[in-house]
This record gives structure tokens, sequence and C-alpha cells, in this order.
């Protein structure tokens, strides 16, 4: 099928997308395209340009600091995924990568691309709350920073505004012996989560938890926090019952709808069974 | 600041790109909808690249764009502006099948072949990156290409084969 007719302007900077998305709204930022042409060919949006940033120089990194990671608006799902350096400091990076879609969207999809479209059932969201990471969004009023919490409004909305882009996005370092993991439950290779979860521990000298943090995918409007679970886990030793306490908590705090993945009740459930199987995983690291 | 917009088309307006495929520069103008696969197949002739879906999902249009393996129907033609791009066409030489399609025939990988130059492009990618792929590595590295006819096995063990015909005619991708 053919997409709609649209105009097409490639821009060799973001202050420049800037300036076209803020004089029109029907313009749309083209980074992987990996899911805006499928949107596209089925119609369901009309942008009047698509503003393709993919020339822009120097936003494909990945900068490994001593105190953040720096992660530029094209750096695509593959380039996580063989980031050996990344695989030994927060290994539930480039697993997530490696379970998003397949090799072909992922030689183009990007982070920021997949946060931009909000997509409730994506990957990176889960990872990326675990890790706290916060969103450099630049507009026409220059650059301002989103916690990750604070992104998500909804199903395929988010905080960003009146042309506002992704600039980039930061995960600050956490010093000590962090653990971490992603799993991903999904029906068939290639497709996207029924619910995903990711989790990041601290552990202390004695092998208690001194700090968690967990993101949750798939099981809401939009990707969550699970503030409660993080709570049953934080101070205590990791023992079975203290993480399936907290799994419970994580499940309760879920809200999935029914849908083709499964009924509300179902992907309930395997919210508890998935952040359990994502603590132990981290744990097991 | 100085800002140079490099390229800007209107929706009814046509643009001039310039694709190098199989090694041969090609230029023609193009709406900027045009998708990479309509401009391979009906601009310039390359009918291995296959339409088999709406979605992204099968992967028969795949193609190996500036070295990375790509659905050309998830590309606009505009975007591949300047770029090198490999298709199955491109895989023979001199009348000569490439080791990974003589590996495709050997082993039986295809029955009605829709699929089969996409698999082939994509196989070209898996073993450009991990020259010895495990059979879970292979089975993951086609997750992207749907097979509706051979049931996958005789398309793991051609590329297992595959593997084995590059390493011992030391050719690298
Ligand atoms: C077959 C298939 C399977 C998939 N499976 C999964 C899966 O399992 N898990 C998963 O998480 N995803 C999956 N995806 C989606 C994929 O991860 C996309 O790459 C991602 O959602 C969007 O990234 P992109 O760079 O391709 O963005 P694009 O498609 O180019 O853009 C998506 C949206 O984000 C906007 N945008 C892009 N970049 C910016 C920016 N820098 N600033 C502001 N707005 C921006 C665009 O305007 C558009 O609205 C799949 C896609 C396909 C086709
Ligand atoms: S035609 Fe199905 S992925 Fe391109
Ligand atoms: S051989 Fe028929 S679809 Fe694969």
């Amino acid at each position: 099928m053919y997409p709609p007719k649209f105009g097409y302007v490639r821009v060799s900077s973001l202050e420049e997308a800037v300036n076209i998305l803020n004089s029109d709204e029907n313009a749309k930022v083209l980074a992987g395209g990996q899911s805006l042409m499928p949107l596209l060919k089925l119609r369901l949006i009309k942008p009047s340009y698509l503003v393709d940033i993919n020339r822009v120089p120097n936003l494909s990194y990945i900068n490994i600091e001593r105190d953040r990671i720096r992660i530029g608006a094209l750096a695509r799902h593959h380039q996580f995924e063989i980031n050996k350096e990344l695989w030994s400091i927060y290994p539930a990076i480039p697993e997530t990568a490696m379970q998003i879609g397949d090799p072909q969207v992922r030689n183009l999809g990007t982070m920021a691309g997949s946060l931009a479209h909000a997509d409730p059932a994506a990957d990176w969201p889960a990872t990326l709350i675990a890790f706290r990471a916060s969103i450099t969004a630049l507009g026409p009023s220059g650059e301002r920073v989103i916690p990750i919490d604070d992104f998500f409004t909804g199903p395929f909305s988010t905080a960003l505004g009146k042309g506002e882009v992704i600039k980039e996005i930061v995960i600050s370092r956490v010093e000590g012996n962090v653990k971490s993991a992603y799993v991903k439950l999904e029906r068939k290779a290639g497709d996207f989560a029924v619910v995903g979860v990711a989790v990041m521990l601290k552990l202390g000298g004695d092998g208690s938890i001194e700090d968690a943090s967990i993101g949750i995918t798939a099981a809401g409007p939009k990707p969550f926090r699970a503030r409660e679970a993080e709570k049953a886990l934080i101070g205590r030793k990791p023992t079975s019952d203290v993480i399936e306490d907290a799994a419970e908590k994580a499940m309760r705090e879920s809200n999935p709808i029914s849908d083709i993945r499964g009924s509300s009740d179902y992907k309930r459930y395997m919210v508890k069974v998935i952040t359990k199987r994502a603590i132990n995983k981290a744990l097991s690291r | 600041m100085v800002m140079s917009t490099t390229l800007k088309v209107g929706p009814e307006e046509r643009v001039r790109i310039r694709v190098r495929v199989n090694g041969v520069w090609y230029e023609r103008d193009v709406e900027p909808r045009k998708l990479l696969v309509h401009f391979l197949r009906e601009d310039l002739g390359f009918t291995s690249v296959h339409v088999g879906c709406d979605t992204g999902h099968c992967g028969a249009c795949t193609v190996i764009m500036n070295g990375v393996s790509v659905k050309s129907c998830q590309v606009l033609a505009v975007q591949a502006d300047g770029a090198e791009i490999l298709t199955l066409e491109g895989l023979a030489k001199d009348g000569k099948l490439h080791p990974i399609q003589e590996a495709f025939w050997e082993k039986h990988a295809l029955q009605c072949g829709y699929c089969t130059p996409g698999m082939i492009m994509e196989t070209y990618f898996l073993l450009k990156e991990n020259p010895e792929p495990s059979e879970e590595e292979i089975r993951r590295g086609l997750a992207g290409n749907l097979c509706r006819c051979t049931g996958y096995q005789n398309i793991v063990d051609a590329v297992k084969l595959a593997s084995q015909k590059l390493k011992e005619l030391k050719m690298t991708l």
C-alpha cells in the first residue's frame, strides 16, 4: 500500500527540525521510521511534512561516562545490543534492545523514536524507568530535562510540547554493586510484550537490597514504576518470601487491558510471574 | 545561527535522487511518499524485492542498505538518496550463484520462493555480523522473515551450510 501524500524536509540540525515543527503542527519527525511507516501505509496518520533527522551529524552516540550514560536521538536499537560495555555494567539495556522486534527493525529503530511514539507496550520505557533516566528535549525556547516518570502521559502521548524533539536520553550511573535485568513475555518472536519488567537492584555488602527500581510495560495505559514493589525490597535481604511479596505488590499496581495478547486477569498474573523472574535474573548476575 | 535545509520537497513535487544499487548508480525523480521497495521494483526493475505485508512484519522486502539489513517497505526512497543498496540480483557473479544461494538450493530451503530473496538478504547480514552462528542465533537472526511454506527447518540448515561454504571459500561478506 502507498502512504498518503506528504512533503519531505531533510534537516541538518535539530534546531532546524524544531523551527519547522513549531511553525507547522502537522509536520512529524522521521527517525527510524519503524513505527511511522506502518502508520502511514495503513493511513492512520496524514502528516503535512516528514522532517527527516537521519542526516543530522553526531546524534548516534552512546557515551558511557563516569557518572552517566548519554544517548543521542539517533542511537539505533542494534547499537545497544552489540555494546559490550553495556552488557558488563547494565545488562538490562542491551537485553531490552535485543528483544525489540527483529533485526531489520533494530537496525533502523531508535530509542528516542520509541519513547516519542509511546506505545504502551513498548520495551524501552520499562528499562528507562528502572534506570531513572531523563529526557533532554529541545524546543523553541531551548532545552529542558524531563524525568522519565513524567514523560509518558497516556497511550501514545508524552510530555513533549509543540515544536519539541528528543535530543538526548541520560541515565545517571549508580555507584556500587548494581544488578539489572529485563524480562519480556512475548507470544512469538518479534512481537510486542504481553508484559515486560525491568529491574535494577543495588546490593549492600551484607547482601541486602539498598536500592531497587522496577519499570513495567504493557500492564497499564502507560508504562509505570512499581513503587510499592520497590519498597517491599529496599532494606531487606532478597529471600524468596521477600521477592514473592514484591511481585505480588507489582501485580496490584498494574492495570492491564484485555486484548489479543491476553485478558486483563491473565496479564495481571503475568506481571507477578515476570516481576519475580526479573528480580531473580538480576540477582543471578 | 546559519541553518541550511539540505532538501525540501512539497507533497505534490518530485525530487531527483541518486542511489547505488548492486554497484550501479541510478538517478530518478520520485515523490516523497514513494517507498524504497516500490522504487527498487517498479522504477529500477529489481523484482526480487517482494512485498508481503503492510505492517513491516514479513521481511520479504529485505535489502542491505549501507551495510545493514532493512525492510525496504519501511524506508522512503528519498531516504535512500546517496545510499549503497544490495539486492538479491547483486549476489550472483558471472552467472554463478552466491554461496548463500547455493546453500538454499542444496538444502531445499524454499517451496513457493516468495520469502526467499528476503531470507537470503537477511542471511547475508546475519553471516556478515556473525560468520558462525549457532542454531539459536540463526533462528533469532531470521525472526523478522516469515515463511508460510517450509516450516523453517531447511532454511536453518541452509544458513548453517552457507556459513560452512563461506568459511571454506575464505569469503568475507
Ligand atoms: C515489525 C515490528 C516489530 C516491532 N516490535 C517492537 C517490540 O517488540 N518492542 C518495541 O518496543 N517496539 C517494537 N517496534 C517499534 C520499534 O521499536 C520502533 O523502532 C520504535 O517504536 C520507533 O522508533 P523509530 O526510530 O523507528 O521512530 P519513527 O517511526 O521514525 O517515529 C516514531 C514516532 O516518534 C516521533 N519521533 C521520532 N524521533 C523523535 C525525536 N527525536 N523527537 C521527537 N519525536 C520523535 C516520530 O515523529 C513518530 O511520531 C516494532 C516495529 C515493527 C515494524
Ligand atoms: S513487505 Fe512485509 S516487511 Fe516489507
Ligand atoms: S517458501 Fe513459500 S513463503 Fe517461504
